[in-house]
Parts: structure tokens; C-alpha cells; sequence
């Protein structure tokens, strides 16, 4: 896989319009939203065929407002099906295109967060084969913060291990290039922690630690002369892939 | 050391706002997809346009209050009111008006006959809806506007065209092997002449909304908003093509206004096609563009599915469908968007299926309809397809037997209610300036039932086509009660202030016998034809123009062939012409019918004496003013001559009004007493701006009516003028 997620984007951008078209095909009132559609469209040339008529003018306005709550009302029910299942799409794919991993050579801040102040001088770092601190640690109480510079200087995944007195846990680091899975944040807490970061298992609750996070740079994705994120691109190609798909699937929306 | 934001936030935000958006979807759907973004982000262009467009007119408010002033000042300055309504009746007849208000059955006609007015209007020579619409318009003779009839003909050709408005396709052409590629829109020429009131009032600052007055297509630009009415075409280019589909064996070919079409079984279906627009790029000589149709009938449950463009429609039998939109693809990405509606007339024994023109659909308009443009697609999306045809109402479908009198009947109030909610969306737009809308169905109803009045009319014989409905004489009273209902309505919303008048291009008489015109030009010896032939096929297919004098077309018309005029004319204008003309005048005027020495033809009328303008020389040269009872026989009207001089007319259309203008004036009512008599349909126009105060044009022929403007409240008490009925 190289290291540009246009085409990944686009099958994933593809396959979720269809989706979503599915169910507004079958989990919405197409009628009323074909209806409503129509009437936006009614009132917005109503505004511009009699403009000269203040009162018509307004009174469009009114409805304008009338059809546009009712249109998204009516979209509800579609957006509730798909929403859990996007959501989790959403958090898998951030993990293969929000981040990239690191460069050999490149340095980057190793964040970890601890539940007392106390706790921040008991927290140590222990660095696998290719990672190396390049400053010594700050340990910052206010923020019950320890913060590593660090640098990777090996391709491949590895486990930095965090212990905070008996308190032992590991965050993985990504280096090399390509669309490899990069985890950013390791939290604790329970399904929600591992739904919204669903890259590493979730930090034990009994530990002291609360979050171990790394740096990793932010992957901007190349459309045209635009550097965009990738979220953005992925918004933009679903809306295109949905409206080239709508007459297929026959879906309004 | 500064700590670095974590970068993880941007996707854990995006992470929550997909779950927020259960609870907030306006805020967070574009993070959930297209489906959802696509619904914000097209509600949020909608307001953002919405609020551009409201900003806009704000701004620019000032500055067009301005211009208007400084425009409308010229209108309203001596206005005597700020808003007319004019309601249109297509043929309401006065006699028939005012019996049923004297039996108390049209209480708001009544109520404006006694606290208004109630008059007969003087229609046209001829009084043809094309013709006297046109004179509504723009206050002249038909010389003036150059609208002699539905027809006119083509003197080089003798062949007819469609007198209102020429639709040709594009100039430009390129051929590509077998193809011919067109380049730009279709032209269409307007022909009818002279400038509707409605330009005056806009060229006045005062706005007019016009819904489906007759002979305004093409729609012309002025201040206001407009859908043209009578005369739009169909899809196909045509006044109104109807398709029939039947099983029976047998069927198939062309009838006037549709063809009927078998259907083949294919597997548990049944097969057909529906022929659509011209093909812009023929090929191998096919030059229509078709859909096909399957029909799959379900006879246990009196019902049938139909399967065309994509769609799948479930039919019953004896209901319409609701307006289907159908796409004919022409190729190089070039297609045609129309409408139709389907009619499953039975499913067994044989499958018959009726179906509408196919018209031009408002929201994507392959031809201009409305102007602005956008105004016909902003009708479509608030109320949804409607019908766009000039004649909506498939009165050929009923005469042919395609439908019968009930389906007739629901297609008719079918299309009066799309007609009567666009009007009234109308008049709430028009608070100030002339609102104005025909209805076409009174005339629609009263040619096809007009034998339910009269029982003893031929076409209520056992024989007529289409005698198996019983005979139901309350079909046209209750046509007229819903009309009054519908006055009831507009009087509430117009409100005191309004001046509305109700008024119709002609009334209505029975149609029992037919004047075979052409065969009686032929008896005697004023046409002739081809060496062999006994009869002449339509439009003069067998007539020997080198021995021809006169000819009859059209409803009303006798055309002499003229020398320099026609192109095979023989008659020598000047001495030669005039004698000719008055012999056929001599000989037709009083001219009775053997079968019951009834007169049939009351006066002729020579068009130099009731015509002036410049496109005179275009009119008929004679008109022929039937006696009510009598018209034009169907044989004749196309250019046939065949048969006898004098007809039964066994079909459903046994109501007319081509007949002698002075025995179907039209209706005039108002909610303002009108003083003075003499009333006319051309002094509608010149009325109307005199009421907003603008001058009356020198080349006008009607002549402005006294209208009193007091209140209601002083009107009521005002003394009733005579109804003159």
C-alpha cells in the first residue's frame, strides 16, 4: 500500500453513500422528503419571482424555514440508522488516515497523563530497541502531565512501557511509511474509551495512569493543489458518490 | 517545555459530533455522510440563498420602490383601483346562468347580479374561443390580432397550420453519417398580433398575474407572471395526442387526436409503446422517440400493473394514475422530459388503457410555457406536475370512445383543480395589479354533455358513440354550481376593495346537425375535383384547384381561391371576387335543411365589413352564421368533402358555439354596477386600463366600460340593472 489514501477514501466514500442511500431508500418517507424538496425549491423561486412584493417575499421566507425543519425532521430516522455504524467507520478509518507514522529519525512528544500529582514522579518510560529520549523527562504536576521527547530511528511497531509505581502499561509506536494503523491515544476506560480509540485495548482502571498519548503527525491528503484532511475528503467524495448512486439506488435525499 | 496540543482531538471532535448527531443532527449530520451532510448542506444553501435573495430585495428595495414610483406613479396616481380580478369562463352561457339563478342555484352569481352586474357580453366573428380570448387580450378585432380560428391555412399549400403559434425545430443541422445532429432551441413564432393589456399595465409599473388565458403561447416577457394556456402544444408538437391501448383484435390506426395502439402478449405480459416527441436525431427512418410499455393485468382484482421508463404503476380500473414523468432519450445525452396520465378503462375481457397526451412537464419545460420561465417550475414544485396542454381536456379521447363519460368527467375536475390552485396561489401574490385566469372546463363540459340537456338530440340516441352512459341531465347544472362556488371563493378572498368581474368568451347552444360546407360547395359547382374522384380525404387531397372558386376550412371560414392570393387561385380579384362573394352569401343565408325545413344558416358575414386591420387579408373571406342547432359538420371542418350536405351529429360533442355570434354573447358579471349596454368582449382590455389609469390605445376597438367603484356597502344598495338575459 503507498502512502496516498485517495483510493482507499474513494471505495470506503463509495461504499458508506451506498449505504447511507440504502437507508434513506428504505428507512425514510421519500415522499415527504420529495415533497419538501420541492417545495424549498417552490419557495426560493418564490422569493426571486416576486421580489418585488415585500410581503410574498417574507411570507416565502417563512415557509422557506417552515420546509427546511421539516425536510431535516423528516431525515431523522435515516440519519439514526446509519449513525452507529458510520460512527464506528469513522473511528477505524482515522486510525489508517488522521495519522501517519513516523519517520526514522523523526522526533515526537510522548505524553502521559496520571490521575494525581503525586503520581508524577513515580511515572518511568522504558524505550524498545530504535527509540530513543532525546531530552530527559518533564514531569509537569499542575497538569499531572510527564512529557518524553523522543525519537524513533527503526521501522516497525513496538511497545513503549509506562510504569507508575506497580502501575504497568504499554503504548505502541508506529514507524515506517504507508497507511499503517496508528493508534495516537491510549485511554482508560471502558467500551466508550475503546469505541471512540479503538486502536489499543483500553488502560486498566485500577492503574494510576489515565491516558498515554504520542504525537503522531497529522496526515493531510493531497486533492489537487488543496492539502486537506481527510475527513473533508471523505465528506466530499460520499456526497459525490451518493449523488452519482441516487438514481441507481433511487433514493432521495 | 510548551505542551503541544493533542493531535487526536481533531478526530475524536469529528468522533462525538457523529454520535451528537442522534441528539443534534442539524449540527453534526455532514459528519455521518452524504445522505445526512447532503440534507444540511442543501437546507443550509436553501437559507443561504434564501437569505441572499431576502438581503437582496432588501437592499434593492429602496431603489426599485423608486422606480416603481416613479413608473407606478403613472398608473396608480389616477387609479380608480388597486386590484381586478378577472375570472374567465370558457363558454359559461348567460341563458343558461340565469336560470339557475332564478331557481336559486348559483347564489354568488346571483348575489352579483343584484348587487352588481349581470350582462351578456357581444362576442366574436367567429366566436371561437381563439379568436374572442384573443380580442379579450388585447382589445381589438380579429383583423388586428390576426386569430380567425384554431386553423388558418397556407395559401401556397392549402393545407392548415395551427393559427396561434408555429413551433419549428432548430435552423442549424449537422449531419454525422446517418445521423442529422440539431443545433440550438426550437423556434417558435408567436402569431397572434397586437400587445396583450397586461404589457400596458407592466410597462406602468402594475403587475399582472395571467393564468391559462388562451393564445399566450409563446409566453411574451412583461411585468408580471404568466402560463400560457390554449394552444401549448403537447409533447409530440401536436394539440393533444391521446394513445389507447387495447387487446382486441383489430385494433390499431390514427383517429383525430390519438391513435389507438394494439398490444401484443408477450410471456404474462402485455406489450406496447408509446410514442413520444420527434426524434432530434433520425435514424433509419424512424423519427419518433418511443418508451416501451408492459402491462401485466391482475383481472381478479380489477387491476393492472404498467411498467414504462423505470416506473412501475399500479392501475385500477375506472382511476387515473397520478401524473407519471417520463424521459424519451434521444441519444448524445439529448432527452425529453413530458408527463402523462394513464386510465385503465378494463381489464377484461380486453385489456384497454387510455393515456393522456403526453405534455410538457412544468418542472422541466422542453418548450417555453410560462414567463418567466421559472414561473411554470415553480408552480410544478409547489403543487406538482400539472397538466400543461393548451387542450388539457381530451374531449377527442371521449368522442372516440377511449373514454367514457365519468372518466371524461374526473379528468375534466381533475384538471380544474390544479387550474383553480394555481389561481388562487395567484391571487394571494396579487395584492395589487390584475389577477386574470380562464377555466376552461365550462366550455369542455358543455360541448361533450350538452345531449344530457336535450335528450332528443341525435348524439343521446341509442346509436351515438358512447350512448351507453345513461343520460344525466344535472351534468352541466352541476358544472355551473361549482363555477359559483368557485366565484364564492374568490369574492371572500379578493375582498371589498377588488373590482372582479366574471366573464366568457361565448355561450353555448345545442349541436344536433352538421353543415356539410364543403359538400355543398361541391353540389354546387364552386368545387371541384380531380378527374375520378367522387370524394376528397382531408384537407383537400382529391380537390382539382384549377376548377375550384371556394373552399371551406375551419369552423366558420369560406376562402375564395384568388388569383395572386392562393396559388392555384383562379377568381380575379375586384368585380369577379365581389360577385362571387355575394352570390354565396345570397345562396347560403337562409338556406334550410331538407330533413326539417329548419333554417340553417342565418346570416353570412363578408369579413371586409366586420374586420379591420392590418392582417384582414388573412381572415376567411366569408363567415357562415349558423342557427343554433346547426354548425359546421365534422366532415367539413378538416377539408373533407364527402358525404351528404346535411348531417346528424351522433357524437358526444353535441354542445358549439360556431354558430352566428349574436346567439352566443358570453357572460359579464361584476361585483361594481357597469352602467350602459352594449357590452363587449374587446371592451375588456381598454376597461382595464382605464381603471388604472392609464390611456386607452387609439388602435383599441372595445371601448372602456362605466364602472361604479363605491364600496360594497353603497354598491348593494345601489338599484339592480337589468341582467339584459
Amino acid at each position: 500500500m503507498d502512502g496516498s489514501p485517495l483510493v482507499p477514501l474513494c471505495v470506503f466514500s463509495v461504499a458508506t453513500a451506498l449505504v447511507i442511500l440504502l437507508a434513506y431508500r428504505f428507512a425514510s418517507n421519500q415522499r415527504a422528503i420529495r415533497r419538501l424538496k420541492n417545495l424549498l425549491q417552490a419557495h426560493l423561486l418564490e422569493v426571486r419571482l416576486f421580489q418585488d412584493q415585500l410581503g410574498v417575499v417574507w411570507r416565502a421566507y417563512g415557509k422557506l424555514l417552515r420546509a427546511t425543519l421539516g425536510y431535516l425532521g423528516w431525515s431523522l430516522v435515516p440519519l439514526a440508522v446509519v449513525a452507529l455504524p458510520v460512527t464506528l467507520l469513522i473511528a477505524q478509518m482515522e486510525l489508517r488516515f488522521g495519522f501517519r507514522p513516523l519517520v526514522p529519525g523523526e522526533t515526537t512528544l510522548l505524553v502521559v497523563h496520571v490521575d494525581d500529582s503525586a503520581a508524577v514522579n513515580r511515572v518511568a518510560l522504558e524505550f524498545p530497541e530504535g527509540v530513543v529520549e532525546t531530552a530527559p523527562l518533564v514531569r509537569i504536576p499542575a497538569e499531572r502531565a510527564v512529557v518524553a521527547r523522543i525519537e524513533s530511528r527503526l521501522a516497525g511497531r513496538a511497545e513503549i512501557v509506562v510504569r507508575a509505581g506497580d502501575f504497568q502499561a504499554s503504548k505502541e509506536i508506529v514507524t515506517g511509511g504507508g497507511l499503517e494503523r496508528v493508534s495516537p491515544d491510549r485511554l482508560r476506560g471502558g467500551w466508550l474509551a475503546r469505541l471512540l480509540e479503538p486502536g489499543e485495548d483500553s488502560l486498566p482502571r485500577a492503574g494510576s495512569v489515565s491516558s498515554v498519548a504520542l504525537d503522531y503527525p497529522r496526515r493531510e491528503v493531497a486533492l489537487g493543489p488543496l492539502e486537506l484532511n481527510w475527513l473533508v475528503v471523505y465528506f466530499l467524495f460520499t456526497l459525490v458518490a451518493a449523488l452519482m448512486l441516487k438514481p441507481f439506488v433511487g433514493a432521495e435525499f | 517545555m510548551t505542551r503541544k496540543s493533542n493531535p487526536c482531538a481533531t478526530g475524536r471532535r469529528a468522533i462525538f459530533l457523529a454520535l451528537a448527531c442522534l441528539l443534534l443532527p442539524s449540527a453534526a449530520a455532514a459528519y455521518v455522510g452524504p445522505g445526512a451532510g447532503f440534507a444540511v448542506l442543501s437546507s443550509f444553501l436553501t437559507l443561504l440563498l434564501a437569505f441572499f435573495y431576502a438581503f437582496l430585495a432588501l437592499l434593492t428595495w429602496p431603489l426599485r420602490q423608486l422606480w416603481r414610483l416613479r413608473r407606478g406613479r403613472k398608473a396608480y396616481r389616477k387609479a380608480r383601483v388597486e386590484r381586478v380580478v378577472i375570472v374567465g369562463f370558457d363558454g359559461m352561457d348567460p341563458e343558461l346562468a340565469a336560470r339557475w339563478m332564478r331557481q336559486g342555484k348559483l347564489p354568488h352569481l346571483a348575489r352579483l347580479a343584484k348587487s352588481g352586474t349581470f350582462r351578456t357580453l357581444a362576442t366574436t366573428h367567429p366566436p371561437i374561443s381563439p379568436v374572442a380570448w384573443s380580442t379579450f387580450l388585447t382589445g381589438v378585432n380579429p383583423g388586428k390580432h390576426n386569430i380567425y380560428d384554431f386553423l388558418s391555412r397556407d395559401r401556397h399549400t392549402y393545407l392548415p397550420y395551427l393559427s396561434s403559434a408555429q413551433v419549428m425545430g432548430p435552423r442549424h443541422r449537422l449531419r454525422l453519417g446517418r445521423r442529422s445532429i440539431p443545433f440550438g432551441r426550437p423556434e417558435i413564432k408567436a402569431l397572434r398580433k397586437s400587445k396583450p393589456f397586461w404589457q400596458y399595465l407592466g410597462e406602468a409599473g402594475v403587475f399582472s398575474s395571467v393564468i391559462r388565458v388562451p393564445v399566450t403561447f409563446p409566453p411574451e416577457p412583461f411585468s408580471g407572471v404568466l402560463l400560457s394556456g390554449m394552444c401549448v402544444p403537447d409533447l409530440r408538437g401536436s394539440q393533444g395526442t391521446f394513445s389507447f391501448y387495447s387487446s382486441r383484435e383489430g385494433v390499431g390506426g390514427k383517429q383525430e387526436g390519438g391513435i389507438l395502439l394494439p398490444l401484443v402478449m408477450e410471456g404474462d405480459a402485455w406489450r406496447g409503446e408509446l410514442t413520444g416527441p420527434e426524434n432530434p436525431f433520425p435514424e433509419d427512418g424512424r423519427r419518433d422517440l418511443t418508451l416501451p410499455l408492459r402491462i401485466r393485468p391482475d383481472a381478479a382484482r380489477r387491476r393492472a400493473e404498467v411498467e414504462i421508463d423505470g416506473q412501475r404503476v399500479t392501475l385500477r380500473q375506472g382511476q387515473y394514475s397520478d401524473w407519471i414523468a417520463l424521459r424519451f432519450r434521444a441519444g448524445f445525452g439529448v432527452n425529453a422530459q413530458g408527463i402523462c396520465r394513464m386510465y385503465l378503462k378494463s381489464v377484461q375481457p380486453d385489456l384497454e388503457l387510455y393515456v393522456t397526451p403526453v405534455q410538457i412537464d412544468p418542472r422541466r419545460p422542453a418548450l417555453p410555457i410560462s414567463h418567466p420561465l421559472a414561473y411554470s417550475v415553480y408552480l410544478g414544485k409547489l403543487q406538482g406536475p400539472f397538466s400543461t396542454l393548451g387542450l388539457a381536456e381530451d374531449t377527442w379521447a371521449l368522442n372516440h370512445g377511449a373514454l367514457d363519460d365519468p372518466a371524461f368527467l374526473d379528468q375534466c375536475y381533475q384538471i380544474h383543480a390544479e387550474r383553480e390552485q394555481m389561481f388562487f396561489d395567484a391571487l394571494e401574490k396579487t395584492r395589487r395589479g390584475a389577477c386574470i385566469c380562464v377555466f376552461d372546463i365550462t366550455d369542455r363540459i358543455q360541448h361533450m354533455f350538452w345531449r344530457h340537456l336535450e335528450p332528443s338530440q341525435p348524439a343521446a340516441s341509442p346509436s351515438a358513440v358512447g350512448a351507453h352512459e345513461p343520460p344525466d341531465a344535472g351534468v352541466i347544472e352541476t358544472l355551473y354550481q361549482r363555477m359559483d362556488a368557485l366565484v364564492g371563493k374568490v369574492l371572500d378572498r379578493a375582498g371589498p376593495e377588488a373590482l372582479v368581474l366574471v366573464v366568457s368568451d361565448h355561450g353555448f347552444k345545442s349541436f344536433r346537425r352538421g353543415f356539410n360546407l364543403n359538400a355543398w360547395l361541391l353540389r354546387e359547382g364552386y368545387l371541384a375535383l380531380v378527374s375520378g374522384s367522387t370524394v376528397s380525404e382531408e384537407w383537400f387531397r382529391q380537390v382539382d384547384w384549377q376548377r375550384t372558386r371556394a373552399y371551406g376550412m375551419g369552423l366558420n371560414g369560406i376562402y375564395l381561391n384568388l388569383a395572386g392570393r392562393e396559388r392555384h387561385g383562379i377568381v380575379q380579384p375586384g368585380e369577379e371576387a365581389d360577385a362571387l362573394l355575394a352570390e354565396l352569401r345570397e345562396k347560403l343565408r337562409g338556406i334550410t335543411d331538407p330533413a326539417n325545413g329548419q333554417v340553417a344558416v342565418r346570416e353570412v358575414f363578408d369579413t371586409r365589413e366586420v374586420y379591420s386591420g392590418p392582417y384582414r387579408e388573412n381572415a376567411p373571406d366569408l363567415l357562415v352564421g349558423y342557427v343554433a342547432g346547426y354548425r359546421a359538420a365534422w366532415e367539413s371542418v378538416n377539408g373533407s368533402v364527402m358525404g351528404e350536405v346535411f348531417l346528424d351529429n351522433t357524437r358526444p360533442w353535441s354542445g358549439d358555439h360556431c354558430i352566428d355570434p349574436h346567439d352566443v354573447p358570453g357572460v359579464l358579471f361584476a361585483n361594481r354596477p357597469i352602467l350602459g349596454d352594449g357590452h363587449s368582449i374587446a371592451d375588456v382590455a381598454p376597461t382595464i386600463l382605464q381603471l388604472f389609469g392609464l390611456p386607452v390605445p387609439r388602435h383599441m376597438d372595445g371601448k372602456p366600460w362605466t364602472v361604479r367603484m363605491e364600496t360594497r356597502a353603497a354598491a348593494s344598495t345601489a338599484p339592480s340593472p337589468s341582467p339584459g338575459i
